[in-house]
C-alpha cells in the first residue's frame, strides 16, 4: 500500500465518494536546519546560511564517500503502523539532469523483532537543480511496516552512490528539513491494504486483507468499500465490508472472490467510510490476473532506490538463513513480482535436475555453489504462496555428473561435431576432482563437468527431457521453464555417433527444430497443461535462418529473451544509437507479440546502461517494445515515476496481445511537438479490454545525447509542453474518448503517480484532438473509438 | 625467426648505409639505480635499465609524437623477462643484470645484459629454472626504427632445464591510458583481434590469445595514432597476451626443454609505428592498417595504410580480395594498391570491391615487397548486424581462417633413452570416458607401490568451446618423460597434445617405453593423430573418417591369438562391446582380441622401435542386453589390463 495523502484535508474521488474526513498522515518526527535543536545534529556535514530555505539555515552535504554509514539523524521509539513516508526539502548544486550520486535512506527498525524498514530516495537536479528549495516524498517502500502498530527507532543517512560506482564528487546537496509521516491518533485508518498473491490465474480465489487500525480511545465502527480496477476505466466493486474496532485495536477485514478476466493487471482500492458514510481513508495495492503470469512482469525487482542487492541470491544459491529467504520474498511482494527464475540451480540439467537423495547438500549451479534442495524447495513454496510463479531455468544442455553417465550409456542420444568429437564441452580433471567431494578440503572446479547436446529429433530423448521437466516441475513446484544455450535445436553441422547428419542443411534443420520443440511442449503439456516455456536467441539476428523454430517458440507464449540487444552500447553496433535501438526493439517486440510470444528485451550490459539516463531511456523503450523483465527503471525522485508498475496496471495499452505497430509513415495520428519529442514510430492499434478500437501514441522526450552511454552525467532535454495529438476517424468515426496514461507527473510540480487520466477531446478539422500539458520524458496517449 | 604468416623467403634486414640517415649511440648515464645506457638513433630513443631486469625504462618515437610511452611507475618497460611458472612480476623484472658495450659504431649498437635465474621468487622454489642464464642482447641501427631485443637462455653445464618463457612489454601507447582509444591488435584465426578496456565485445577482453595466426602484436593510441608493434617468431608462441585487452603486448613462448648446457633464442622486435590508427598485418617489411566500407550488398571500398618496418623495404604491392562469410571460397578480386617505398609516414591506397556478396565480409590480402611475399586477411564485421565474430550459439566464430602450421624445433637428447628401464613408473592420460576402463585398479594390481621408486601421475583431458582440447600437464621435458617407462594414452587429440608432444609420446616409444593406447569417444580416428610419427609406432592406423566407432550390439570378445598375458583370466562371463573403433591393423601387429570379428585388442612393436605398444580399441560406452557384461564392468577387465602392463614393460616373465 503506497498511495497516500501526507497531510491536511484530502478529497479522493475515489468509488464514488468524497475523503472529507480527518487528515490520515501526521507529522510524526521532523527536523529542520533552522531549528536544529529539534534534532539530533547532522554528522559530517556542515551548516549553511542560505536565504532560499526556510527560516534561512541549512545542511550542506557535499561527497560523501559510499559505505560511511554514520547516520545523519536519527529518532527513537516511534509508534508506527501501515504506510509511512519521509518528507525531505532540499536543492542541489553541481548536479544536471538525472545524474546520481547522493543517496538518502531512511532506515525504521522493529525494536522488538530487529526488522528493518527502509526508504531510498535521490537528490537529482531535474528535480531539485533549481534556485528554490523542493519537498520530495518517498515511502518507506522496501517492505513497507506491517498493519500492526509496533515501535520503531529512525535512522536517516545520506551517502554518494551512483549507479556502476560513477558518481559525481562535486555534488552539494542543501537540505533545510526533514519530516517523517504517518497515521496519526486521531482516527482510525487503513493500516494495511494487501491482495495475498501478487498474481492470480483465472478462476482462482482473490483473497483482500484490509486492516483497520483505531489509536483513538473511542470504539470505531465504519464499512471499508472495496474496487477492483483494470483497464484504463474497467472497474468492479468488490462490496461494502462493516468493520469494528476497539479503542487501540487492529481489525482485519477478509474479502474473496474469484479471478475473472480480462487479464489484465489489477489496482485493488480500498476505501474506509464512517457510520455515516463519510470517507476517512483511502489504500490501494496492484496484483496480476493472467493465466500465465509472466504477461504481466514489468515492475522492476530493483530500482534507483535500491540498486542491485542481489536479495535473490537467498533464494536459491549458497547457503542463507531463513530470515533472509523470508526477507528476500517479502520483498518480492512488495514489488508485485510475478515470475521468479532459478538461474541454473540443477544438479544435471536435463538428465537428473533434481540431486539424488544422498547428495544433500549438492553442488548446483553449473558448480559453483554447494546448495541445499530441502532449502530451495521451502522457498518455492513460500513463494508460491504469495503467486509469485518458480520458474526454471534449463542450461539446455546435458550438464553436470548425470549427464557424464548418461553420455556413457547412450552415446547415440548426443550429436557430434563434423570432426566426430562430442558437441559440446568436458572437463576430465574437474570430474576426478568431483569424486572427492566427500572430503572436508574438497575444493569445487567452477568449470563445467560435461556438456553435452541432445540429438531432439529421437523419440527417445524428446521422452527423457519432457519425463525431467515433467518429474521436477511436480517435485520442486515449478510452472514453467527458460531455455538457455540449447532448446531443442538442431544445428546442420551436427553429426549422430555413425556419422550421419541430422540435417541436411540449414532449412531442415529449421523444420526439425521447430517439430522437436512442439513435441516436447506437447509432451510435457499432457502432464502439466499449464506449464509455460521461455527461450534465450530471441533476436532477430539469430533467426534469420530459423523462422519456424522461432514462432514455435512463440507459439503460445513463449517468453522470448533478446539477449543480444546487452551489447548494443558498443560502438562495434549499429545500433549504439538511441534512434536505431528504439526501431529495433519496438518493431522486433511487435513481431514477437503478433507471433503469439512474450517479449523479453534485456537490459543493455545485461543490468543496464552504464549511466542513469542510459536505464531509463532503454527502460522506456524496452516496455513501449512491449517488453516484460524485471529490471525495469524506475525512478520517482528524478520524475520518471513507476514505469513499470505503470506497464503492468494498464498491461492492455503497454503489451496487450492486441497492440499493432503502425508503419512510421503511417496518416491516423498526428503529433505537433518539436522533432525532439519522438512518436512517429510510436503510433500502435489497440482493442480496449471491452473490445472497442483503440490508438495508442507513445510520446518520449528523446536522449539528449544520440548515442547509449555517452552522456556520462546523464543529463536531460527540458521538458515539452502543449503538445498537442490529433488522431484521424476510422471508418468514419472519430475517437469518442481519450486518456492520458502516465508515471511520470501529469504536470510540473506535481508528484510522479501512475494513472490514466481523461483527456478533453476537441474536434479540429475533422479530427480529434487533444493536448498533453507537459512531456517530462514519457506519456501515453490513447484514443478510444 | 619467422614472425609473420606465409612468408615465402626467409627474412633479409636490409640495412641502409648509416650515412644516409644518421648516426647511432650508445651512453652511459647515471640512473636512480646505477648506471643505465641510452640507445638513440634518428627515430628513437631509449633507456635500459640493467638494475630493471635490464628493461627498457624509456622510449619516444620522434615520429610518434616524441612522447614517454614508460609510465614512470615500477613494472612499466619494454622487453622485461619472465617465465611463466612463476607469479608476476617473478624474479626477473627487478633483477640486476650485467650490463656490457658490446658494439658501438656509427651504424649499430649492441648492448648486452646478462642475469642468472637463482629459481626462487617469494619463498617458493623453482628448481627447474635456478642455474638459466639469461643474455638479453639490444640492437639499435642507423637508419632503422627496430629494437632487436635477442634473448638467450642457456641451461647449465650439467643439467637439464624446462621452462617458459615470457617477454613482458608494459607500456601507453600515445603517453597516456586510455580505456577506450589504446586499442590492442592481434591476429588470429577470426580475424585481427582490437582490443579496448571497454567495448570489448563477446569474447570479452581476450588477455590470452590462443588462436593466433601470426607473429605480431601492436598496441596503437587510435587518437594519436601512434604506438608499437612487435614481432617475434610465430612458431614458438604458445599465447598473445594483452594484459586487461590493451595494457601490454605480452608474447609468451610455449614451454622450452634444453639438455645441459643448450641454448634457445627467443627475437623480439619492437617496431614503432605512427600514422595508422589499427593494424592489420606487421611483417618485418611494413606494419599496416585499413579502413573499410561495405554498402551491405557485396561492394565497398578498402583503404589501407602502410609503414615501415623493420626492413626498409622495396616497392610495396598489396593484391586484395574479398569474399563474403558465408562462402569464404568464393572471393572477389578488389584490385591492388601499389605504396611504393615506405617510410616513417604512412602511404596509402585504396581499393573498391563488388559482388562479394552479403556481409560479413572477409579481406584477404597478398603483400609482395621485393622477393618477399606475406598473405594477411581480416573477417570485416563492421558492416555486419552485430560487431562479434561469432554464429547465433555465441560462442563460434562466423567465420575462422586456417591456422598457419607452426613448426616445431624441439632441442632433444643426445641419445633417447629410457632413464630406468625397470621402474615402475607411469604417466596416463584420462580423457573422455577413459575412467570407465578402469585403468586405476589395473595399475594398481600391477605390483605394490613403493612410494620412493614408483611413481603414477595422472593428467586430463579438457575441452571447451573457444580452444578444443588441452591437457593439464605435459612432462615437456625429456627428463622428466624418460623418467617414466608407460604411458597410457587415454582420448588426448593432436591439438591436446600439440605437435611437441606427438613427436616426444614417439620419442618415448623409441626410448624403450610402452605404451597403452585407449578407446572412447575422442580416441584414434577423432584424435587426428593420422599419419603422425607417434601413430607410425602404434600397431594400428585410425581410419580417416572420424566417426569410426561400430555398434556392435553386445559382440563378446574372442581370443584370436593367445597371448602369454592373457593367462589366468576367466572369460565365462562373456564380456561383450558396444562400441568399437574401426582401424587398420599393421602387418607387423598382432591382433589379440576380437569382437563382432573386429580387432579389440591389438599388441606389436614397429620395426626398429624398442618400445611395445598395446592399443585397446573397445570403447567403454553402450548399453548392452540385460544379462551381458560389459567389457569394462568384466571382474577380470582389470586384470587383463594388469597384464598387458606388464607386457608393455618387457616383463614376459611374469606370465
Amino acid at each position: 500500500m503506497r498511495n497516500r495523502a501526507i497531510s491536511g484535508w484530502v478529497v479522493v474521488m475515489a468509488l464514488g465518494v468524497s475523503v472529507t474526513g480527518q487528515a490520515v498522515m501526521e507529522k510524526r518526527w521532523e527536523w529542520t536546519a533552522a531549528d536544529e535543536q529539534k534534532g539530533t545534529p547532522p554528522a559530517n556535514m556542515s551548516f549553511v546560511d542560505d536565504a532560499a530555505a526556510a527560516g534561512g539555515r541549512a545542511v550542506a552535504v557535499t561527497y560523501l564517500p559510499h559505505g560511511r554509514g554514520v547516520p545523519n539523524w536519527q529518532a527513537k521509539g516511534l509508534t508506527l503502523a501501515g504506510p509511512v513516508t519521509m518528507q525531505v526539502t532540499l536543492r542541489v548544486e553541481g548536479m544536471v539532469g538525472i545524474e546520481e550520486t547522493p543517496r538518502m535512506a531512511s532506515y525504521l527498525i522493529d525494536i522488538a523483532t530487529g526488522v528493518r524498514h527502509e526508504g531510498v530516495t535521490l537528490a537529482q537536479a531535474v528535480r531539485a537543480g533549481g534556485p528554490g528549495y523542493v519537498t520530495i516524498s518517498y515511502p518507506i517502500s522496501i517492505l513497507s511496516l506491517p498493519a500492526e502498530p509496533a515501535t520503531y527507532d529512525l535512522s536517516q543517512v545520506m551517502w554518494s552512490s551512483g549507479w556502476g560506482g560513477i558518481v559525481n564528487t562535486d555534488a552539494v546537496v542543501y537540505v533545510s528539513a526533514l519530516a517523517l509521516y504517518a497515521n496519526g491518533d486521531g482516527a482510525a485508518y487503513l493500516s494495511g491494504v494487501e491482495a495475498d498473491r501478487t498474481t492470480y490465474r483465472l478462476g482462482q480465489p482473490v483473497t483482500a486483507h484490509l486492516s483497520v487500525h483505531n489509536p483513538t480511545a473511542e470504539p470505531f465502527a465504519g464499512t471499508v468499500v472495496v474496487e477492483e480496477r483494470f483497464g484504463l476505466d474497467g472497474a468492479v466493486a468488490r462490496g461494502s465490508h462493516d468493520v469494528s474496532a476497539a479503542p487501540g485495536s487492529v481489525e482485519r477485514v477478509t474479502v474473496t472472490w474469484p479471478a475473472e478476466g480480462p487479464e489484465a493487471g489489477r489496482e485493488l482500492v480500498a476505501v474506509l467510510q464512517d457510520r455515516a458514510g463519510q470517507a476517512l481513508d483511502q489504500g490501494n495495492t496492484y496484483y496480476g490476473v493472467a493465466n500465465d503470469p509472466s504477461l504481466l512482469q514489468t515492475v522492476p525487482t530493483y530500482t534507483e532506490e535500491t540498486q542491485n542487492r542481489g536479495y535473490h541470491n537467498a533464494l536459491y544459491v549458497g547457503a542463507a538463513t531463513p530470515k533472509a529467504v523470508r526477507f528476500c520474498i517479502d520483498y518480492y511482494r512488495s514489488r508485485y513480482m510475478q515470475r521468479n527464475e532459478y538461474f541454473s540451480w540443477c544438479y544435471s540439467e536435463l538428465v537428473q535436475m533434481v540431486p539424488p537423495a544422498n547428495e544433500e547438500p549438492y553442488i548446483g549451479n553449473e558448480g559453483r555453489w554447494w546448495q541445499s534442495l530441502k532449502k530451495f524447495k521451502k522457498a518455492i513454496r513460500q513463494e508460491r504462496v504469495y503467486g509469485i510463479v518458480p520458474i526454471t531455468y534449463l542450461g539446455g544442455p546435458a550438464w553436470g555428473p548425470a549427464a557424464y553417465d548418461l553420455v556413457q550409456r547412450h552415446p547415440d542420444w548426443f550429436v557430434y561435431g563434423r570432426s566426430g568429437a562430442l558437441g559440446g564441452s568436458y572437463d576430465m580433471e574437474n570430474r576426478a576432482n568431483y569424486q572427492r567431494r566427500a572430503e572436508f578440503d574438497f575444493v569445487h572446479f567452477t568449470r563445467p563437468m560435461l556438456y553435452a547436446v541432445f540429438d531432439p529429433t529421437r523419440d527417445d530423448v524428446r521422452h527423457h527431457i519432457a519425463d525431467q521437466i515433467v518429474g521436477t516441475a511436480k517435485e520442486m513446484g515449478f510452472e514453467g521453464a527458460r531455455w538457455d544455450v540449447w532448446s531443442m535445436e538442431v544445428s546442420p553441422n551436427s553429426y549422430r555417433l555413425d556419422g550421419s547428419p541430422i540435417a541436411k542443411d540449414g532449412a531442415e534443420a529449421d523444420r526439425l527444430s521447430a517439430e522437436s520443440i512442439a513435441a516436447l511442449k506437447e509432451l510435457v503439456a499432457k502432464e502439466l497443461p499449464t506449464f509455460t516455456w521461455g527461450y534465450n536467441y530471441g533476436a532477430p539476428e539469430e533467426n534469420v535462418q530459423r523462422p519456424l523454430m522461432f514462432a514455435e517458440k512463440c507459439r503460445g507464449g513463449g517468453w522470448l529473451l533478446d539477449e543480444i540487444i546487452c551489447r548494443y552500447h558498443e560502438n562495434t553496433s549499429p545500433f549504439h544509437v538511441w534512434e536505431a535501438y528504439l526501431p529495433r526493439l519496438v518493431e522486433w517486440g511487435d513481431h514477437v507479440r503478433k507471433l503469439g510470444g512474450i517479449y523479453n528485451p534485456y537490459a543493455l550490459n545485461r543490468q543496464g546502461g552504464k549511466y542513469p539516463v542510459d536505464r531509463l531511456y532503454e527502460g522506456i523503450i524496452r516496455l513501449i517494445a512491449g517488453g516484460r523483465g524485471d529490471n525495469i527503471y524506475e525512478n520517482e525522485a528524478g520524475l520518471v515515476g513507476r514505469i513499470g508498475l505503470m506497464a503492468m496496471r494498464y498491461s492492455n495499452t503497454f503489451s496487450g496481445w492486441n497492440l499493432d505497430l503502425q508503419p512510421a509513415d503511417q496518416e491516423l495520428v498526428h503529433v505537433e511537438a518539436p522533432d525532439t519529442l519522438w512518436w512517429k514510430r510510436l503510433v500502435l492499434k489497440n482493442v480496449s479490454l471491452d473490445g472497442r478500437p483503440q490508438l495508442v501514441v507513445h510520446l518520449v522526450n528523446s536522449p539528449a545525447v544520440a548515442e547509449i552511454q555517452e552522456n556520462p552525467t546523464s543529463v536531460v532535454r527540458p521538458a515539452v509542453e502543449g503538445v498537442t495529438v490529433r488522431a484521424a476517424a476510422v471508418d468514419g468515426k472519430l475517437p469518442r474518448r481519450a486518456w492520458m496514461v502516465a508515471a511520470e507527473p501529469m504536470r510540473a510540480g506535481k508528484e510522479p503517480t501512475v494513472q490514466a487520466l481523461p483527456l478533453a477531446l476537441a474536434n479540429e478539422n475533422g479530427a480529434a484532438q487533444v493536448t498533453v500539458p507537459w512531456v517530462r520524458f514519457w506519456k501515453t496517449v490513447v484514443f478510444e473509438y | 625467426m619467422k614472425p609473420y604468416v606465409s612468408m615465402t623467403v626467409a627474412v633479409g634486414i636490409m640495412l641502409s648505409a648509416a650515412g644516409a640517415h644518421g648516426a647511432v649511440s650508445l651512453t652511459e648515464e647515471a640512473g636512480p639505480d646505477g648506471p643505465q645506457y641510452r640507445l638513440t638513433n634518428e627515430r628513437v630513443d631509449l633507456v635500459v635499465n640493467p638494475a630493471k631486469g635490464a628493461a627498457v625504462v624509456s622510449y619516444k618515437d620522434r615520429a610518434g609524437g616524441n612522447v614517454e610511452l614508460i609510465h614512470q611507475a615500477p613494472y612499466n618497460g619494454l622487453c622485461f623477462d619472465h617465465f611463466q611458472e612463476q607469479v608476476w612480476p617473478g624474479e626477473l623484472l627487478d633483477a640486476t643484470y650485467a650490463a656490457s658495450v658490446v658494439t658501438q659504431s656509427a651504424d649499430v649498437v649492441v648492448l648486452a645484459c646478462t642475469v642468472t635465474a637463482q629459481g626462487a621468487f617469494r619463498g617458493t622454489d623453482f628448481p627447474r629454472l635456478r642455474g638459466l642464464i639469461l643474455e638479453k642482447t639490444y640492437t639499435l641501427r642507423a637508419g632503422n626504427p627496430a629494437l632487436k631485443c635477442r634473448v638467450k637462455i642457456t641451461a647449465p653445464p650439467k643439467e637439464s632445464k624446462l621452462f617458459s618463457y615470457w617477454i613482458q612489454n608494459i607500456f601507453f601507447a600515445g603517453g597516456t591510458y586510455e580505456r577506450a582509444d589504446d586499442i590492442c591488435y592481434r591476429p588470429c584465426v577470426r580475424g585481427v583481434r582490437a582490443k579496448a578496456a571497454e567495448n570489448f565485445g563477446y569474447y570479452g577482453k581476450e588477455d590470452f590469445l590462443k588462436d593466433f595466426s601470426a607473429g605480431w602484436m601492436a598496441l596503437i593510441d587510435r587518437k594519436s595514432k601512434s604506438g608499437l608493434a612487435c614481432l617475434f617468431d610465430y612458431d614458438e608462441m604458445e599465447t598473445l597476451y594483452a594484459n586487461a585487452g590493451n595494457r601490454t603486448l605480452e608474447p609468451m613462448f610455449r614451454t622450452k626443454y634444453l639438455p645441459p648446457n643448450a641454448s634457445a633464442e627467443y627475437v623480439t622486435w619492437i617496431v614503432p609505428v605512427a600514422g595508422l590508427d589499427n593494424v592489420v598485418a606487421a611483417t618485418p617489411d611494413f606494419v599496416a592498417g585499413y579502413h573499410m566500407t561495405s554498402d551491405h550488398a557485396g561492394s565497398g571500398t578498402i583503404d589501407f595504410q602502410a609503414v615501415r618496418s623493420l626492413s626498409s623495404p622495396g616497392e610495396v604491392t598489396f593484391q586484395v580480395a574479398v569474399a563474403s562469410g558465408e562462402t569464404p571460397d568464393q572471393t572477389v578480386e578488389a584490385g591492388t594498391v601499389s605504396l611504393g617505398q615506405l617510410g616513417a609516414q604512412p602511404k596509402a591506397g585504396q581499393v573498391t570491391f563488388s559482388g562479394a556478396g552479403v556481409d560479413p565480409l572477409v579481406v584477404r590480402v597478398q603483400a609482395t615487397v621485393s622477393t618477399n611475399t606475406y598473405a594477411f586477411e581480416d573477417y570485416f564485421n563492421g558492416a555486419y548486424k552485430w560487431g562479434e565474430n561469432i554464429t547465433t550459439d555465441m560462442q563460434t566464430p562466423f567465420y575462422a581462417a586456417p591456422r598457419p602450421k607452426q613448426q616445431v624445433r624441439l632441442v632433444k637428447p643426445a641419445r633417447l633413452k629410457l632413464k630406468t628401464p625397470s621402474a615402475w613408473r607411469v604417466w596416463y592420460v584420462e580423457g573422455l570416458m577413459d575412467d570407465l576402463y578402469n585403468m586405476t585398479s589395473a595399475v594398481r594390481l600391477t605390483r605394490r607401490f613403493t612410494p620412493d621408486q614408483d611413481r603414477r601421475q595422472r593428467a586430463y583431458t579438457e575441452v571447451q568451446a573457444s580452444f578444443g582440447m588441452r591437457l593439464t600437464e605435459f612432462p615437456y621435458d625429456y627428463e622428466e618423460l624418460l623418467d617414466y617407462t608407460v604411458i597410457i594414452l587415454g582420448g588426448a587429440d593432436k591439438d591436446a597434445l600439440g605437435v611437441v608432444g606427438v613427436e616426444m609420446l614417439a620419442d618415448f616409444l623409441r626410448a624403450g617405453g610402452g605404451m597403452i593406447v585407449l578407446g572412447g569417444p575422442e580416441a584414434y580416428a577423432k584424435a587426428g593423430l593420422q599419419g603422425s610419427d607417434l601413430e607410425e609406432l602404434w600397431p594400428v592406423s585410425a581410419v580417416a573418417d572420424p566417426f569410426d566407432l561400430s555398434n556392435l550390439n553386445g559382440a563378446p570378445i574372442e581370443v584370436a591369438t593367445n597371448a602369454p598375458f592373457l593367462v589366468d583370466l576367466d572369460w565365462s562371463a562373456k564380456p561383450a562391446v558396444a562400441y568399437q573403433h574401426r582401424v587398420t591393423v599393421k602387418p607387423w601387429a598382432t591382433t589379440i582380441l576380437t569382437a563382432g570379428g573386429q580387432p579389440f585388442l591389438v599388441v606389436g612393436q614397429a620395426p626398429g622401435c624398442p618400445g611395445r605398444v598395446a592399443c585397446v580399441l573397445g570403447a567403454p560406452m553402450g548399453t548392452l542386453e540385460e544379462g551381458t557384461t560389459p567389457f569394462w564392468t568384466w571382474e577380470d577387465w582389470p586384470y587383463l589390463m594388469r597384464q598387458v602392463y606388464w607386457w608393455v614393460m618387457r616383463h614376459d616373465d611374469f606370465f
